[in-house]
């Protein structure tokens, strides 16, 4: 093995850039891709303006809401900023929080929390102001349960001294835990369940695709190699073609799973995102034995190339995993022979993996030939 | 020694080799020639053990290439009729990287030596840019690096200057004469393979090169 490294670094040493961007596209793609997509959704995001007479907790609250709202781009500006900006067109409404917002939400004052201004030409007033509103009735009605139950303390004498803020922030608690607000869909008579939650988030389904095309572009290396007439000297030496290409494949096969280690960190880092890593294990060894085999079909490299952009094409957009799959109509057989399935379902082999592992030891059993 | 006995390959109904029968000892340089197709590199290839004959036997030094066909390899040197090397290394990475590979060990001194033997000079230069002297060159030296008792050349010298071909033929004659290496070598070129050959063997039904060889004032032996 160490001489077939020795060996395989010399190759690397002369095709270091490529390399280099192939073993990185899945990262480099998939954060680009990720960031483009923020950019754009964030500049059709409708733009409100905050403006905050008070800074308590329960303003700012308010506020995080509604920053943290999908489809709503917050900004906090003075009133008067705020209006000349919506007389321009440039806001589509203006939230104006009033000062005493903090003392009349406790006391369970709901009139004139908030003020708010729309022009002519605003597309999504109602929307946004319904959804603050409800914001807003959220925070009274919590802090109207908190003073009943500190009411109800004292009337029946009890002796936990819970204070406003401990009902609330336990109320608050409650309402994450047990996630009260869940959406049920549906497709095609087809029910989902409400808490399903969907396999994985389309970061890796993006990298799951990025990281096929890459493999497969990475191991052009067999076809390279093959076709050469030096490899017929392998003929004469220790190692056999066989146990040569073999040699190289765990080689890459390591280097590819340390890039992919070296992933996971990163998207925890900047996504929040993590995966299991045995999955993941599985899905490397699986396209990389994919890639090898596949590698092996062909003589000219451009062929490949080719073949390798259309497959994952196809994988791309029939596996769901960027696009949703359940509003495309593939049929049902597509999810056992789908490479990317056992990843973004979070489970480890199918029926393509079967086949890859049947096919992967027709090659080992297979008898070597040399042409001079 | 090499016994070649009553060897024999038929491709489809083609009988490629007939009943071929010859020894060579250590020390002997031999020639094969014929026309294209007679089965020269047909030939070379069974004595390399990349390919296997139809019938026949074959031993070098007593080992049998039926049976003992890893051992028989290591002791096989073979040079492609085509250059067989990574285009992109230099002459420097071709030797280290098939050094790697090879049976016999040996450090960077040595495999340097080996090319300043075949006057091979252009050690850091990437094969690209060589000529063909010197990429066929490159191809023997990196067939000796595992110092094997017999080597198979393919027509070695084809498409080359005459100085490098003068000094190809030098070297493999020394090679023969004080290594005691066994060398097989087709060639088309008939001063070439009568300077170099000890014993020459016309292959194919075609008398044509055995008559050439004749006129030569050769005695060539018809396979």
């Amino acid at each position: 093995m160490k001489q077939i490294m020795a060996t395989r670094f010399m190759h690397w040493k002369k095709q270091w850039v490529s390399i280099i961007f192939w073993l990185l596209f899945p990262i480099l793609a998939t954060t680009g891709i990720t960031a483009i997509t923020e950019t754009l959704q964030d500049d059709t995001k409708v733009p409100v303006g905050i403006v905050m007479e008070e800074q308590t907790a329960a303003s700012e609250e308010l506020v995080q809401d509604i920053k943290s709202t999908p489809f709503i781009r917050a900004e906090i500006l003075s009133e008067n900023q705020s209006l000349h900006d919506l007389e321009k067109h440039e806001l589509d409404s203006v939230f104006v929080i009033h000062e005493g917002f903090e003392e009349n939400v406790q006391r369970d004052h709901r009139d004139r929390l908030i003020t708010s201004f729309q022009s002519d030409l605003s597309f999504a007033y109602s929307a946004v102001k319904e959804m603050i509103l409800s914001y807003v009735q959220q925070e009274t009605g919590r802090s109207k349960a908190a003073f009943v139950v500190q009411e109800l303390e004292q009337q029946h004498n009890g002796n936990t001294g819970w204070t406003y803020e401990e009902i609330t922030a336990k109320s608050k608690e409650i309402q994450q835990d047990e996630n009260l607000l869940d959406t049920a869909f549906s497709f095609d008579d087809t029910v989902m369940e409400a808490n399903q939650t969907p396999p994985l988030f389309p970061i890796w389904g993006l990298w799951s695709i990025c990281t096929l095309l890459s493999t497969m572009l990475v191991f052009d290396w067999v076809i390279k190699e093959k076709r050469s007439k030096a490899i017929l000297r392998l003929a004469f030496s220790r190692w056999s073609l066989k146990s040569y290409l073999l040699q190289n494949f765990m080689l890459y096969s390591v280097v590819l799973f340390l890039v992919d280690l070296v992933t996971v960190s990163i998207f925890l880092f900047m996504f929040g995102e993590w995966i299991s890593v045995v999955s993941l294990i599985v899905y490397r060894l699986f396209i990389n034995m994919a890639a090898f085999l596949f590698a092996h079909l062909f003589r000219n490299t451009l062929l490949y190339y080719t073949v390798s952009f259309a497959l994952v094409l196809i994988v791309g957009i029939s596996s769901g995993a960027v696009l949703p799959a359940a509003s495309i109509d593939s049929p049902a057989w597509f999810d056992f022979v789908n490479p990317l399935a056992p990843l973004l379902s979070g489970e480890y082999v199918n029926l393509w993996s079967v086949m890859i592992m049947v096919l992967a030891v027709f090659w080992l059993v297979r008898k070597e030939r040399f042409h001079a | 020694m090499l016994n070649v006995q009553a060897l024999s390959k038929v491709y489809g109904k083609r009988k490629i080799l007939d009943t071929v029968s010859f020894a060579a000892k250590p020390g002997e340089i031999i020639g094969l020639v014929g026309e294209n197709g007679a089965g020269k590199s047909t030939m070379l290839h069974i004595l390399a053990a990349l390919s296997k004959p139809t019938s026949g036997t074959i031993t070098l030094h007593n080992k049998s290439y039926e049976t003992e066909s890893k051992l028989v390899k290591k002791e096989i040197g073979f040079v492609p009729q085509d250059i067989a090397l990574w285009d992109d290394f230099t002459v420097e990475e071709n030797m280290l990287f098939f050094e790697k590979l090879a049976w016999h060990h040996k450090n960077k001194d040595e495999l340097k030596q080996l090319c300043r033997d075949m006057k091979l000079d252009h050690w850091d230069e990437p094969v690209k840019t060589l000529s063909g002297g010197m990429k066929r060159k490159l191809n023997i030296a990196i067939s000796l690096i595992h110092e094997p008792n017999l080597l198979l050349l393919d027509e070695p010298t084809v498409g080359i200057d005459l100085k490098s071909r003068k000094e190809i033929g030098a070297y493999l004659s020394d090679l023969a004469k004080q290594d005691g290496k066994i060398i097989l070598y087709t060639s088309h070129d008939m001063d070439e393979i009568m300077q170099l050959c000890d014993r020459i063997y016309c292959i194919g039904n075609d008398p044509f090169y055995y008559q050439v060889l004749k006129e030569y004032g050769e005695n060539p032996v018809l396979l």
